[in-house]
């Protein structure tokens, strides 16, 4: 018999509170992005007055909206009749907002010109003053130092004992798949390092050794010095790793530094060729893990780029330990002092071109610098008022100048290229007291050269009588 | 007898709520005008202020009675005219010198203080106005023009 029920069951609430639910989850996506929206409208609504404040020169405005403005650009252009447009950019979070304003500094009078002069009127005769000359950005010149793309190295350091008058001053840059170890100034190297060499495809484990032919031969080899005193050699040493890791060296691989070949130089040292296209070098197979190989004596004056390859006669000998023993000749540039190891990437070979001749080794390039110029005007006899500055800016410039007088200062920005730029001091009503000004020169692509000059300081002086 | 709610009762209750949320859109509506009006005022007084001092110029290079210029500007377009309302001429005659100049030539020489209506618009929407006094003084770029009176109004 059926019940006459009243009232709803417990089904039928959950089923109505998973309704809801699912219902009200949809709007968690608009919930969520509530925050970034605001933020976005602040920013929709801020930029223009952020723009505003950056077109007239309003630094601490921009400055306090920094966290919402990614970048403010300010230009002057100089248009006909004596306008002159500024233009201020802002951009934040992919909304970009331009402003221009335009100044003229004409219709402001000044003075009277008239020949005749009257009892009670000041005369007025512009003057020029010419206070820099050509100003350039001088370029300073860098290496470029591209990512070492090669092994992993496990240790590598200067190597004790040292080589007579080494002053351990070695430094290492990293190339694309290459360490390069520079001699520093006492023509001597004496580095070790030990690493991980990836086999190539048919297993085999190499290295290439790119030297520039400066190199000199201790002509006592054998004795008195010693085999430590020993120059100018490679030697090395490879293990198979038990473990196909690599994160640490077997160990039957000695130290770094402290290798087998090392002292065994005296056993058959090999004599290398004098060749710039790469020589391929097996380690001794009757002595086996390593060899040690003796540079050809060179001209401090080649710029040959010798080029060994250093290959382990048994394969799959992935663990390496390498030291040099290097003195180049007195007399070798010192920018022809280094020794390159060209260690392979991933795939086990060396991918990259070697260069044959030091002349291609140094990637250079050359940068400009931010620059400041300061100009301090002295206050002539008779002076009225500050009328002008103008200057010429070239393309890929950007100057910022600060106007100090009775110690309020006032800052201008442009963009090159300008010829010439006038930045206009008559709305200012500036005293007539010393002006400091100095120009913040930065240009654009800090690869193409900025230049400002033609500087010139217009003013206003009492008419002699 | 038939339970239930009328189709006519739903309509008028739905019609209700619509006319409820009138005022609640029109505020909305009001707040988003409100901040869209916010945002271009930074613009609308910068180009005022650039079209005042292209009014300058206008005014001290011009070389007749009517004079307008077009400029576009990041934020829009202004346009500048000026209009010259009233010219106090000097009397050449008291200067040394200048007697022989022909004041049908140029009204620059022949001009002590020239009054002009100034109007600058901006984007076609809104409009400045005022007056701008020129007190000439022989080369072009000695000039005084002081502005006096602009207001805004919408065109």
């Amino acid at each position: 018999m059926r019940r006459n029920m009243k009232g709803f069951t417990l089904m039928e609430v959950v089923i109505a509170f998973v309704i809801v639910a699912v219902l009200a989850a949809g709007t968690l996506p608009a919930f969520s992005n509530i925050n970034r929206q605001s933020f976005q409208t602040e920013i929709d609504l801020n930029l223009p007055s952020v723009g505003q404040a950056a077109l007239n020169g309003q630094v601490s405005a921009t400055s306090l909206y920094q966290e919402l403005a990614d970048t403010t650009t300010t230009g002057a252009f100089e248009l006909s009749e004596g306008l002159v447009k500024y233009s201020a950019t802002v951009s934040s979070k992919g909304y970009s907002y331009a402003i221009d304003t335009l100044y003229a500094d004409v219709g402001v009078g000044l003075g009277n010109l008239s020949s005749k002069t009257g009892p009670e009127e000041i005369a007025a005769t512009s003057s020029t003053s010419t206070t820099a000359s050509t100003v350039v950005i001088t370029p300073t010149t860098s290496t470029t130092v591209l990512q070492f793309t090669g092994s992993t190295i496990w240790d590598q350091r200067t190597c004790i004992p040292v080589l007579d008058d080494d002053a351990t001053n070695d430094t290492v840059v990293y190339g694309d798949q290459y360490m390069e170890v520079r001699a520093g100034d006492d023509g001597i190297i004496n580095y070790g390092l030990t690493f991980w060499v990836p086999s190539a495809t048919n297993d085999e484990n190499y290295i290439i050794i790119a030297i520039p032919g400066n190199t000199d031969r201790d002509p006592n080899n054998r004795d008195p010095h010693g085999k430590d005193k020993e120059y100018s050699y490679v030697a090395f040493e490879n293990k198979k790793p038990k473990k196909t890791e690599t994160t640490d060296p077997p160990p039957s691989l000695r130290e770094v530094c402290d290798s087998k070949v090392t002292n065994g130089i005296n056993g058959n040292p090999v004599f290398l060729p004098p060749t710039s296209t790469t020589a391929t070098i097996e380690e001794d197979s009757g002595k086996g893990n390593g060899g040690s190989f003796l540079f050809p004596v060179g001209s401090s004056s080649a710029t040959v780029v010798y080029q060994y390859k250093l290959s382990a006669w048994v394969e799959k000998k992935a663990a390496w330990n390498l030291r040099l023993s290097i003195k180049f000749l007195d007399g070798t540039d010192p920018a022809n002092q280094w020794v390159r190891i060209y260690i392979p990437g991933s795939s086990g070979e060396v991918t990259k071109d070697i260069p044959a001749t030091t002349e291609e080794v140094t990637v250079t390039n050359t940068f400009y610098e931010p620059y400041t110029l300061l100009v301090y005007q002295e206050a002539v006899d008779g002076l009225l008022a500050w009328d002008s500055i103008t200057f010429d800016l070239s393309e890929n410039a950007s100057v910022t100048v600060e106007v100090v007088s009775a110690s309020k200062a006032y800052v201008f920005h442009a963009t090159g290229p300008a010829n010439p730029l006038k930045i206009s001091l008559r709305q200012y009503n500036l005293p007539p007291q010393d002006l400091s000004i100095t120009f913040y020169i930065d240009p654009i692509d800090n690869t193409k050269p900025a230049t400002i000059n033609n500087v010139q300081i217009f003013y206003w002086q009492k008419q002699s009588p | 007898m038939k339970k239930g709610i009328a189709l006519i009762t739903v309509l008028a209750f739905v019609l209700i709520l619509s006319l409820l949320m009138v005022p609640l859109y029109v505020s909305v509506l009001g707040m988003t005008s409100t901040l869209r009006s916010i945002q271009v005022l930074p613009a609308k007084h910068e180009a005022f202020a650039a079209g005042l001092n292209v009014a300058r110029t206008l005014i001290v290079n011009a070389q007749s009675p009517a004079t307008s210029t077009s400029i576009d500007l990041a934020q829009g377009t202004i346009v500048v005219t000026a209009y010259l309302s009233r010219s106090l001429e000097s009397d050449l005659s008291l200067q040394e010198g200048q007697e022989g100049i022909d004041c049908e030539e140029t009204m620059r020489l022949c001009s002590a203080v020239n009054y002009w209506d100034v109007t600058v618009t901006f984007k076609d929407a809104y409009t400045l106005t005022g007056t701008a006094v020129q007190y000439v003084m022989f080369q072009p770029d000695k000039d005084y023009v002081y502005l006096l009176d602009f207001k805004e109004g919408r065109k």
